[in-house]
C-alpha cells in the first residue's frame, strides 16, 4: 500500500517502545525499524521536534525514566548489567549513557530507551606502575557525526608523588565501529580537579574547569573542550564578566547549545546560553530567577505547543534534598522570568525491583533523546 | 482582486476535473514549482496521482498556508480540523503530498498519522493499513520475545 519511504517517515516520528511493538506488524516494517538509516532519521525528528525526549534519575531506590512530554510519572527501569553495581554515569549523547563501576572494569555502553547494552572491550592503558600513588580516571561519551560513530574517550590521570601535580598518562579512545581502543598521542589536560566530561555537543566533550593561566587572585572558570572527531583540545571562555566566587556553576545543554547555569549566594539562579557555539560574544542571559535557589539544576528546554508557536518554556529540574522522595519540575517562562509553576513527579507504584549491589550514593541523572542506535 | 501580473494555473486531477489556483500558492508543491520553473506552458497541469477528492483538500490546505495574515496559532487550530478525517483519507493525503513534493502537508498529515498509532495494537495497525502479515507464528512470537517488555 504506502510505499517504504512514506512509511519510515511515518514511523520517524513514534516513541521507541512503540517502534519496538510495531517491528511484528510485518517483515518490511521490521526491517525499515531495525535499519541504519531509520536510526539516523527518527533521532532528527527527534531533535528538530525536540519529542521523545526523557530525564533518567539514579537514586537509592533505583532507576527512573521520566518523559518530558507527561512529567508526572517515573517509570522504574533496570540498568544494564543488573549483577554489577555501579556507582558512575557519564554525560549523555543522544540518549546513550556509559555506566561505570570499577575504574579498572571496562564501563558498559547502555542506551536505556532500548534496554539493550554493550560491554566495552578492556582498555589499552596500563596503570602507571604504582597503584600507590592517586590515579583518576575520566571519561567521556561522544559523537562522531563525520564517521557516524560513537566515540568513548577514557584519560587516566595521576597524581605524581614527586611533584604532588596531576599528570596524565594516557588517552585513548573506543569506537563502537570498530569496537577497539586507541591510544591517542594528545593528554587530556583535566589536571584531576573534575569528575568527568559534562556536556556533549558539537562533536566534542565539554567540562568546567579553573583557569590555571590567570595570575589574578580571583578564580576564574574557562571551559575546556575536547573534540572526539578531531581528537584535540581548545579553551572556550564563559559569558564575560560574571561573578564566579561562590557561585555554584554548572554546563548543560539547552536545546543544541551550550548553557551555563549559576546559583549564586543570594540564591539567585542565572542561566546562560551560547546561542552559537565558539562564539563568544553570542553568550546570552537567558534568565535569572530567584530566590528559591534551585539547586542541582537540569535545564530541559521544550517547546510548547506546536512547532510553529515561538513561546518557549525552559523546564527545570529541583531536586528535593535526601530522602529522596520525589522531583518537582519547575516551569520557567522566559517572558515571565519570576513566575514558576512546580510539577511533582510521583513515581510509578510498581514493584519494587531489587538490583544487586546497586550502588548509588548520589543522584544523578542524564537526559536525552530516546533514540535506535543499536549497541 | 488579484494583479494583472499573478498569474493563475489550472490544476487537473486525475479524473479531469479541473481547480483554478494561483501560482504563488501552487508553487508550495516543488512538484508544481518545477515544471513552472521548466517553462511548462501546458494549458492545465496533469496531476496523474491525484483525485479530485484529495486535490481540493490539498487546496485548502495551500490556501490556508499561503495566506499570510494567518497567525501560527490560526494555522495550527486549522490544521487540528483539517485532519480530522478518516484514516483511509490521511493516508490518501500522505501519498498525494509525496508525489506533489509538499513538505508542509507531509508534516501535518504524518504527524496526524503517528498520533493516531501510538496507542495501537499491532493487529490493529494491520487491519488500519491493509497490511497482510507475513510472519509464521514461530517467527512473530520470536520478533515478539525479543523486546517483551514494550508490550507490557
Amino acid at each position: 500500500m504506502l510505499p517504504p519511504d512514506m512509511i519510515s517517515e511515518i514511523l520517524s516520528r513514534l516513541p521507541v517502545k512503540t517502534l519496538l511493538r510495531f517491528r511484528c506488524v510485518e517483515r518490511t516494517w521490521c526491517s525499515i525499524i531495525d535499519g541504519q538509516s531509520f536510526v539516523q532519521l527518527h533521532l532528527h525528528q527527534s531533535m528538530t521536534t525536540n519529542s521523545y525526549h526523557s530525564l533518567i534519575l539514579g537514586s537509592r531506590k533505583g532507576l527512573y525514566s521520566v518523559d518530558l512530554d507527561s512529567i508526572d510519572k517515573a517509570q522504574l527501569i533496570e540498568p544494564p548489567v543488573s549483577s554489577k553495581g555501579f556507582d558512575c554515569i557519564s554525560n549523555s549523547c543522544n540518549g546513550l549513557i556509559l555506566v561505570m563501576s570499577d575504574p579498572l572494569v571496562p564501563p558498559v555502553l547502555w542506551n536505556p530507551f532500548l534496554r539493550k547494552y554493550k560491554i566495552l572491550p578492556d582498555a589499552a592503558i596500563e596503570y602507571p606502575a604504582p597503584l600507590l600513588c592517586l590515579s583518576k580516571v575520566f571519561y567521556g561519551l561522544g559523537y562522531d557525526s563525520r564517521n557516524n560513530d560513537y566515540k568513548v574517550v577514557r584519560a587516566v590521570e595521576f597524581c605524581s608523588e614527586t611533584s604532588r601535580a596531576w599528570v596524565c598518562s594516557a588517552t585513548e579512545i573506543y569506537s563502537l565501529k570498530l569496537n577497539s581502543w586507541n591510544m591517542v598521542p594528545v593528554l587530556s589536560n583535566m589536571k584531576g580537579n573534575c569528575d568527568k566530561w559534562d556536556v556533549h555537543v558539537h562533536g566534542a566533550l565539554h567540562t568546567l574547569m579553573e583557569d590555571s593561566s590567570h595570575v589574578y587572585s580571583v578564580k576564574s572558570f574557562i571551559i575546556m573542550a575536547f573534540s572526539v572527531e578531531n581528537e584535540n583540545h581548545y579553551a572556550m571562555m564563559l559569558p564575560p564578566n560574571i561573578e564566579t566566587e561562590n557561585v555554584e556553576m554548572k554546563l548543560e545543554l539547552l536545546r543544541g547549545c551550550l548553557c551555563l547555569v549559576c546559583a549564586d549566594n543570594y540564591d539567585v539562579n542565572n542561566i546562560w546560553v551560547m546561542k552559537e557555539y565558539g562564539v563568544e560574544e553570542s553568550w546570552t542571559q537567558l534568565l535569572s530567577v530567584g530566590p528559591p535557589a534551585l539547586f542541582a539544576l537540569t535545564v530541559l528546554g521544550k517547546v510548547m505547543g506546536s512547532r510553529q508557536e515561538k513561546r518557549k518554556e525552559k523546564k527545570i529540574k529541583r531536586k528535593k534534598g535526601f530522602p529522596f522522595r520525589g522531583v518537582k519540575f519547575v516551569r520557567l517562562d522566559e517572558k515571565k522570568t519570576l513566575k514558576f509553576s512546580v510539577t511533582t513527579c510521583e513515581y510509578m507504584k510498581s514493584k519494587a525491583v531489587v538490583v544487586n549491589g546497586l550502588i548509588l550514593p548520589f543522584v544523578s541523572e542524564i537526559s536525552g533523546f530516546q533514540q535506535m542506535v543499536k549497541l | 482582486m488579484s494583479s494583472p501580473e499573478e498569474k493563475t494555473l489550472i490544476l487537473k486531477s486525475s479524473d479531469n476535473e479541473e481547480f483554478l489556483v494561483k501560482e504563488s500558492v501552487a508553487v508550495q508543491c516543488i512538484t508544481i514549482k518545477n515544471l513552472v520553473e521548466d517553462g511548462c506552458d501546458l494549458d492545465a497541469i496533469p496531476l496523474l496521482n491525484v483525485d479530485s477528492k484529495n486535490l481540493a483538500w490539498i487546496i485548502e490546505f495551500m490556501e490556508k498556508y499561503a495566506d499570510s495574515t494567518s497567525t501560527d496559532a490560526e494555522k495550527k487550530d486549522f490544521d487540528t480540523e483539517f485532519v480530522k478525517k478518516p484514516f483511509n483519507d490521511v493516508l490518501g493525503l500522505i501519498l498525494a503530498a509525496n508525489y506533489l513534493n509538499f513538505p508542509a502537508l507531509m508534516d501535518v498529515m504524518c504527524d496526524a498519522c503517528a498520533n493516531e498509532m501510538k496507542l495501537w495494537s499491532v493487529e490493529q495497525v494491520r487491519e488500519k493499513f491493509h497490511i497482510q502479515n507475513d510472519y509464521t507464528e514461530e517467527e512473530e512470537k520470536a520478533v515478539r520475545a525479543e523486546n517483551f517488555w514494550a508490550f507490557e
